[in-house]
C-alpha cells in the first residue's frame, strides 16, 4: 500500500491533522485508483500545547480502533499509523510527534551555544535575534531568553534555526530509507505564526535536497516525491492580550512576509507538486484565549481547519500523471484554493460547494448519525434488539462494558468528535451543519434540512433506526468476522441507507 | 384422525375438574338427546384455535415486525388478545351446546360452569402452542426485529 507521510507543523497543523482524523473516521477516502496509508508526524516543540495533547490523543484512538477493523468496514478504512510503526526495526519511540532535541527547558540563546561563538557571530546573532517575547509564564524576555518548550511564540526566525535540525533528525533518515516512488508528502503549516511558517519551507528543502544530505539513503525517491502543501493564512480571531507576543493585528504583516519569502523559495522555484491556499478574512468574535503559555494554546477547531484537512483528500486524487518531478522540481504545479458554496457566517449545508457536499459533507452526516445513536440510544437496544443479541456475533451488554475497542477507544473517540463539532459550531465562523445534541430528534439532525414527513412517510426514529439496523444484521449473519468489525460496518450500512433514503441524500 | 387428534387434546387435562362428560360428547358431536351424529366442535374449535396461533403469529414476528414493539411485554399483549378470543370462542360454542341442553333432560349434568371450563381449556391449549411455536427458534429468526422474541425475553 502506498503511504502518505503528512507533516503537521505548529499549533494549526495539530488542529488540521485532527481535523483529517475526524474526516477519514467517518469513512471519507479519496477517489482514486491508489488506497493510502497515512502517517502523520507532528512537528511542535510545544509539547504541553493543548491541541497537540488532544490530537496525539485522538490519533491513538484512530489508529486502535483502525487495526481492529478493516479497511472495508466504512467508517475508520483508511489506516492512520506512526513512523515506527512501517519500519521492521527501529528505535524511535512509537509515537505520532517528532522529537526535537535540545528545546525542553532550553532558551534559545543555550541551544545557539552564544557563550562559546566568537564575537562577530554573537554581534550577528544579536542583530538577527533582537526584541522580546515572553517566557512560559508570559513575563516579557529578550527574545534570545525564550524557553522553546512552548514553541517560537510566532518567531519564525528562531523556528527556522531549532526546526533545521530535522534534516539531520533519524525521523528524516528512516522516512528516506522507506520511501517509494509510489508514496506522497503532505506538509501543513500556517504561515502567520513561528513553528510552521519556518518549518514548511526547511522541510521542503531537507526532502529535495536530499542527494546532498549524507546520512540518507534512497534519496533519488525523497528527492523527487510528489508534494503537496497547505499554507493556513489568517482565519481565527485571538483575544487581544498586552503580555502575550501573539497579536491578531501581526497575522497579516507576518502573512506577507512569508509569502515573499515563499514566492522565491517555495512556489516560485517549483518546489511543489501541489500548493493550496486557504484563509479566512471574515472576522468573527475572539473566542480563544490569547494564552502560549505551558498548557496553553487550546483553541476551538475552526472550519477551515476542516477545509484545510479535506486538501489532503484532494491531494491524493490528483493522478500520478500531473505529479511529474525531475530533479527535484515539479514539472507541473498545481495551485488551489478552497471557496464556501455561499459566504455564510453561519455555515450550513447549503452554503457548501456541490463537491464538498458529496465528498466530505455525506461521510460526515454518516458519523454523526453513528455518534448520536450511540450516546442516546444504545443503552435501550442493548441486549433487546436482534442486532444486538441474535444475529451472530452478538453485540451484547458484555461487548459494549468489556471489549477495549468501545470502551477504551471509540467511545472516548466519539466524545472527541462531538467536542469537535460542538467547538466547531460555536466558532464564528459557525460550522453548524448539525444539530447533533441530544435536545434535538434525528429529523432534524441536519441543520435546515428536516427529513420530509406525512401519513406515509414516517420520519427518522429510534425505531425506524433499529428496525434498518435488524434487518441489515439479518441480511448479513455470519458474514462479520469479528464483533468490532461488526459494529463499525453495521452502522456504517445502516447510516448511509437512511441517509439515502430518509434524508434525500443520493 | 384429525377428531381423535382434538378429542385427545382437549381431554388431555382429564375431563374433570375442567368440564362434564356430556358436554364432552355434545361438543365431539354425539348428541346426547338422540345419540346422533352431530357436528364435532371439537375438530372445528381446535382448527379455529390453530389457525389463530398461527394468524398471531404471523402478524406479530411478521406483520408488525417492528423494532418498537419487540420486548416479552408487547409478546405478552399480543398472547392474551390471542388468548382471550380463543377463550371466548371456547365459551360461546359451549355456551350454545348449554343452552340447547335445556330442552334435552339427558344433558342434564352440564352446567354453565363447563362452558367457561372448555373455554379455558382453549384459551390454555392456544396459550401453550404458541409459546412452543414461536419458543423454537426457527422460523422465528425469520423475523428481523422480532427474532430473540419469546415469552420470557427480551
Amino acid at each position: 500500500m502506498a503511504r502518505l507521510f503528512v507533516f503537521a507543523i505548529g499549533g494549526t497543523g495539530s488542529r488540521v491533522i485532527k481535523s483529517l482524523s475526524m474526516l477519514l473516521a467517518s469513512g471519507v477516502q479519496p477517489k482514486s485508483d491508489k488506497k493510502y496509508e497515512i502517517i502523520p508526524i507532528i512537528i511542535d516543540p510545544h509539547k504541553s500545547n493543548e491541541d497537540l495533547k488532544r490530537t496525539d490523543r485522538i490519533l491513538e484512538y484512530y489508529e486502535s480502533i483502525h487495526n481492529e477493523v478493516s479497511e472495508d468496514c466504512g467508517f475508520f478504512g483508511t489506516k492512520i499509523t506512526t513512523l515506527s510503526s512501517i519500519l521492521h526495526e527501529s528505535h524511535l519511540t512509537r509515537q505520532f510527534t517528532f522529537n526535537i532535541q535540545d528545546v525542553a527547558n532550553t532558551k534559545f540563546r543555550d541551544y545557539l551555544d552564544y557563550h562559546h561563538l566568537s564575537d562577530e557571530t554573537r554581534k550577528m546573532t544579536e542583530l538577527l535575534f533582537s526584541g522580546t517575547s515572553v517566557n512560559e509564564s508570559g513575563i516579557k524576555v529578550p527574545l534570545m531568553d525564550v524557553e522553546m518548550n512552548i514553541g517560537f511564540v510566532g518567531n519564525p526566525n528562531i523556528g527556522s534555526i531549532v526546526l533545521h535540525q530535522f534534516v539531520q533528525s533519524d525521523e528524516f533518515i528512516q522516512i528516506s530509507s522507506q520511501f517509494n516512488s509510489e508514496d506522497r508528502i503532505f506538509i501543513i503549516s500556517s504561515i502567520f505564526g513561528g513553528t510552521g511558517a519556518a518549518g514548511f519551507p526547511t522541510i521542503l528543502k531537507a526532502i529535495r535536497d536530499a542527494p546532498n544530505n549524507p546520512r540518507l539513503d534512497g534519496v533519488g525517491f525523497l528527492q523527487n516525491a510528489k508534494i503537496g502543501a497547505i499554507s493556513v493564512l489568517p482565519y481565527f480571531n485571538l483575544q487581544p492580550s498586552e503580555n502575550s507576543p501573539i497579536q491578531k493585528s501581526d497575522f497579516i504583516a507576518k502573512t506577507k512576509a512569508a509569502l515573499h519569502y515563499y514566492k522565491s523559495n517555495v512556489t516560485g522555484n517549483n518546489e511543489l507538486n501541489a500548493m493550496y491556499y486557504i484563509g479566512d478574512d471574515y472576522i468573527g468574535r475572539a473566542l480563544d484565549n490569547n494564552d502560549p503559555g505551558h498548557d496553553g494554546q487550546k483553541n476551538n477547531a475552526h472550519v477551515v481547519e476542516l477545509a484545510a484537512a479535506y486538501s489532503v483528500i484532494n491531494f491524493l486524487e490528483i493522478p500520478d500523471s500531473q505529479l511529474d518531478t525531475v530533479n527535484g522540481k515539479a514539472t507541473n504545479p498545481i495551485y488551489k484554493e478552497y471557496s464556501l458554496g455561499r459566504n455564510d457566517s453561519i455555515i450550513t449545508i447549503d452554503s457548501l460547494g456541490l463537491q464538498t457536499k458529496s465528498d466530505i459533507g455525506f461521510n460526515l452526516t454518516q458519523f454523526v448519525l453513528f455518534k448520536k445513536y450511540l450516546f442516546e440510544n444504545l443503552k435501550e437496544a442493548i441486549d433487546v434488539q436482534p442486532w444486538s443479541q441474535g444475529n451472530d456475533p452478538n453485540l451484547d451488554s458484555k461487548y459494549f462494558n468489556n471489549e477495549r475497542m468501545f470502551r477504551d477507544y471509540l467511545e472516548p473517540f466519539l466524545n472527541l468528535f462531538e467536542e469537535w463539532l460542538i467547538e466547531m459550531k460555536r466558532n464564528d465562523r459557525s460550522f453548524a451543519l448539525f444539530n447533533h445534541e441530544s435536545s434535538y430528534d434525528f429529523n432534524v439532525l441536519i441543520e435546515g434540512r428536516p427529513v420530509q414527513k406525512g401519513i406515509f412517510k414516517s420520519g427518522v426514529t429510534n425505531n425506524s433506526f433499529n428496525d434498518i439496523l435488524n434487518r441489515i444484521s439479518a441480511n448479513e449473519r455470519g458474514q462479520y468476522s469479528s464483533k468490532d468489525k461488526k459494529l463499525i460496518k453495521l452502522f456504517f450500512d445502516a447510516t448511509k441507507h437512511i441517509l439515502q433514503t430518509k434524508y434525500g441524500f443520493n | 384422525m384429525i377428531n381423535d387428534l382434538f378429542s385427545a387434546l382437549y381431554e388431555f387435562f382429564g375431563l374433570m375438574p375442567t368440564y362434564s362428560l356430556d358436554m364432552a360428547y355434545a361438543l365431539s358431536g354425539t348428541d346426547p338427546c338422540s345419540n346422533d351424529e352431530g357436528t364435532n366442535w371439537l375438530t372445528i374449535v381446535g382448527l379455529i384455535m390453530m389457525l389463530s396461533v398461527v394468524l398471531t403469529y404471523i402478524v406479530f414476528y411478521h406483520f408488525i415486525n417492528s423494532s418498537g414493539f419487540s420486548k416479552a411485554k408487547h409478546w405478552w399483549l399480543v398472547t392474551l388478545i390471542m388468548v382471550s378470543i380463543n377463550f371466548l370462542i371456547g365459551f360461546i360454542t359451549s355456551f350454545n351446546i348449554y343452552s340447547s341442553a335445556e330442552d334435552c333432560t339427558n344433558l342434564g349434568s352440564i352446567v354453565f360452569v363447563d362452558t367457561f371450563s372448555f373455554g379455558f381449556v382453549n384459551a390454555l391449549w392456544s396459550l401453550l402452542i404458541y409459546i412452543l411455536l414461536t419458543t423454537l427458534p426457527w422460523p422465528r429468526r425469520m423475523s428481523t426485529n422480532c427474532s430473540e422474541t419469546t415469552f420470557w425475553r427480551p
